[in-house]
């Protein structure tokens, strides 16, 4: 990877003189952009959006708003940008220039093809290829996965060669990630659910819930049970699924049910994350 | 744990939205994704008696212009050491996905469910309803928006 396949076209070329406030303006309209800034047709410096906020009046002053344009307006380019700026040709790596960025402290270098500026690259820029070098190198895994079982057994088509446990057990084995096996109990109190006593029901509801709960992790091998969370909720399915998948804080919600049943369609419809439906 | 996932993808690839779910999953696993897209069977345009617009044409137009998009979208793939392959239809998404997928042999179908508005929404069922009905593979549906990124 060499900087010319990273790096950007400038928000453009601004003169030292000019008001500090009309760059800045060019710049908000440019996200993560910067400006080279030239002094009679030589490279001068580059600024970029925190330079120019950098220069402008502290967040917490004495100055009115009003007083503030009258301020800023007196500012010039040449008050806020960094000068003598980094400068790497097209044929440079991204880490010799990240070195030369952390070495002096700027967060834009300029791309100079021999006298000509050809473009900028920015620390954000930079961390991008970061970000991809280690994810290479380390590839992305779920962390946390959900599924929601029914203690019923299931007459769907997929379930009878391979049920949403199996899926989201061989997923969690293969990203080591951990499993939340939520199960939404229809006419459990909701205030045995919070574990709360609910009046002359409770013994036999907390019963239920022991037994709901025994029942679950039976259903999974011994050797992964470290890795998985029984999580029994009371109400309404579809809600209860969505509750549990953002308490968990699921990056993939596994599900069985009738194909195209209403419950598997609401989920997919409202989840905070994709839906395997399986 | 699958390993061989069909990506159905659509014409303004809106359905990008779940490859990076995709990537997630089968990386680990260095998986074989093959990317669909499913676009509506060319037309003829005719102005009186004369012929604009052939449907091969239209649809060879069509291709070329999801095929610049759709290398992109492989590349990137291939780039996280996936086995890649991709291909453009024209037909029904619905019916076409599920017969990709069984002659490619896939044992899971991505794609992102785009729901229909105002009253289409109670005339037609979307294709992520009737993928998920029809197919015995595992589905993995992701939204067009308002969902967390990959």
């Amino acid at each position: 990877m060499r900087i010319k396949m990273l790096m950007r076209c400038t928000s453009g070329t601004v003169e030292a003189r000019e008001s500090l406030a009309a760059a800045s303006m060019r710049l908000a309209s440019d996200s993560g952009g910067c400006l080279v800034v030239t002094d009679g047709g030589r490279l001068a410096g580059v600024l970029t959006p925190a330079d120019a906020r950098a220069a402008g009046p502290s967040t917490v002053p004495s100055l009115a708003v009003h007083e503030w344009p009258a301020f800023t307006s007196r500012l010039t380019v040449a008050d806020a940008m960094r000068r003598d700026p980094v400068v790497v040709p097209p044929d440079a790596t991204p880490g010799d220039a990240a070195h030369a960025l952390r070495t002096r402290g700027h967060r834009a270098a300029v791309v100079v093809d021999g006298s000509e500026v050809v473009g900028v690259v920015t620390t954000t820029d930079l961390l991008g290829t970061l970000v991809q070098r280690l994810e290479r190198e380390t590839p992305p895994r779920l962390s946390r996965l959900l599924v929601a079982v029914s203690l019923v057994a299931s007459t769907s088509r997929r379930c009878r060669s391979r049920t949403p446990l199996d899926l989201a057990l061989g997923i969690a084995r293969r990203h080591r990630a951990t499993l939340t096996l939520l199960h939404v109990m229809r006419g459990l109190s909701l205030r045995v659910a919070e574990g709360l006593p609910a009046g002359v029901d409770a013994d036999v509801q907390r019963w239920r819930l022991a037994e709901v709960r025994a029942a679950l992790i039976r259903r999974v091998p011994p050797e992964d049970r470290s890795v998985v969370r029984v999580d029994v909720r009371a109400g309404d399915v579809v809600e209860g699924v969505l509750n549990g998948a953002a308490t968990a804080g699921a990056e993939l919600i596994v599900m069985g049910g009738r194909p195209g049943a209403s419950l598997v369609r609401e989920t997919m419809r409202r989840a905070p994350c994709p839906v395997l439906a399986a | 744990m699958f390993r061989r996932m069909l990506v159905l993808l659509d014409a303004g690839l809106v359905g990008r939205r779940v490859v990076p779910w995709v990537r997630r999953l089968l990386v680990p696993v260095h998986g074989d994704v093959r990317l669909l897209v499913v676009l509506p069977p060319g037309r003829t345009v005719t102005a009186g008696s004369r012929t604009l617009i052939y449907a091969d044409q239209d649809e060879d137009a069509a291709r070329d212009a999801v095929g610049v998009a759709l290398a992109v979208v492989a590349a990137q793939l291939r780039d996280d050491g996936l086995a890649v392959s991709s291909e453009v239809r024209f037909g029904d998404p619905g019916v076409d996905a599920l017969e990709v997928a069984q002659a490619w042999g896939a044992e899971a179908i991505a794609l992102v469910d785009v729901p229909a508005h105002g009253a289409r929404r109670w005339l037609t069922r979307s294709v992520a309803d009737a993928i998920v009905q029809k197919t015995p593979l595992p589905v993995l549906v992701a939204r067009a928006s308002g969902q967390r990124a990959a």
